[in-house]
């Protein structure tokens, strides 16, 4: 008498779909586009304040603050974070005019947008 | 080998170009301390001098600063400082008798013969507490006085943001070598 079901070795390799195939590299390529990161550097004619509510509003938080000396002139130099992307922002110490913030930023390709786009550019 | 100096806009634009061209590249990173009396408090802009307000005074910007109490510098090997004392004199800006240590951080990528550099100074914190502290000036069994301490800023503050696939080399010293070849 033949056994109903055949042992698992003697199977045939399930065959995959195309479709199945093509939802795999999407899957896989989007995954890929998220943990890759981009650098973007950009000097913005905005007060600072604008630079931190931009960041807020996309859940970026103040890590740490350091004066610096760039130029002959002094800096306060803002590390903010998400995850692992991050933002640094130096601005000019002083009442010196115009005051444009130095935005730096390592993240996702859709995070750089959101930031330029926030700080009007 | 021409070297050219870049600030960080230039330096972060330089570093993205590259890395969308495809390039294979090397970031060195160099990071001293120095404490060498380069910054004092009569030269820090306002913003920067109201932290250690608590212990000096000066009218504006480049003049003199005197101590507004007694303290100690405990970075500077307990240091002691009496009221008044003359701590930068607008006369002598470049030689300060309290000073603020200091990282200097050294950024370079070479490629195509060139070497770009973007440096900066990053000022150590000033903590000011009061403690406890005996000495010839405090007397055997010691007496409440200010005490002035550095600390260094965090690393992480300290770099440059740059994507995991940029590997950055820890360097001691970068001898520029001078390239005679194009002269001939």
């Amino acid at each position: 008498m033949e056994p109903l079901l055949e042992p698992l070795s003697a199977r045939e390799p399930p065959v995959p779909r195309p479709i199945f195939i093509l939802e795999m590299r999407i899957t896989g390529a989007l995954k890929a586009r998220k943990g890759e990161q981009k650098l973007k550097s950009i000097s913005v004619l905005v007060p600072l304040e604008t630079v931190q509510v931009s960041l807020s509003e996309i859940g970026f938080l103040l890590e740490d603050a350091a004066t610096i000396v760039a130029d002959g002139k002094f800096w306060n130099r803002l590390l903010y974070s998400r995850g692992e992307e991050t933002i640094s922002v130096s601005e000019e110490i002083g009442d010196v005019y115009p005051k444009d913030p130095i935005i730096t930023i390592c993240g996702s390709k859709n995070t750089i947008s959101r930031v330029i786009t926030g700080v009007g550019g | 080998m021409p070297l050219y100096e870049c600030n960080e806009h230039q330096f972060v634009e330089n570093i993205r170009r590259l890395i969308e061209a495809g390039e294979k590249f090397l970031v060195n990173r160099k990071i001293i301390l120095h404490d060498d009396a380069k910054y004092g408090p009569a030269t820090l802009p306002d913003e920067e001098f109201k932290r250690y307000s608590a212990l000096c005074t000066r009218k504006s910007l480049n003049s003199t600063v005197h101590a507004r109490v007694p303290f100690v510098d405990a970075f500077h090997g307990g240091r002691m400082y009496g009221e008044g004392d003359n701590l930068h004199s607008a006369g002598s800006l470049l030689f300060p008798r309290m000073s603020v240590p200091y990282y200097r951080v050294e950024y370079s990528v070479n490629v195509w013969g060139g070497t770009y550099l973007f440096t900066f100074d990053a000022l150590f914190d000033p903590k000011i507490a009061i403690e406890k502290r005996a000495g010839r000036r405090l007397g055997r069994k010691g007496s409440l006085v200010h005490v002035i301490k550095y600390n260094p800023p965090a690393e992480r503050v300290l770099a440059i943001n740059l994507p995991k696939q940029v590997t950055v080399f820890d360097v001691k010293h970068m001898v520029r070598v001078i390239d005679h070849s194009s002269n001939f």
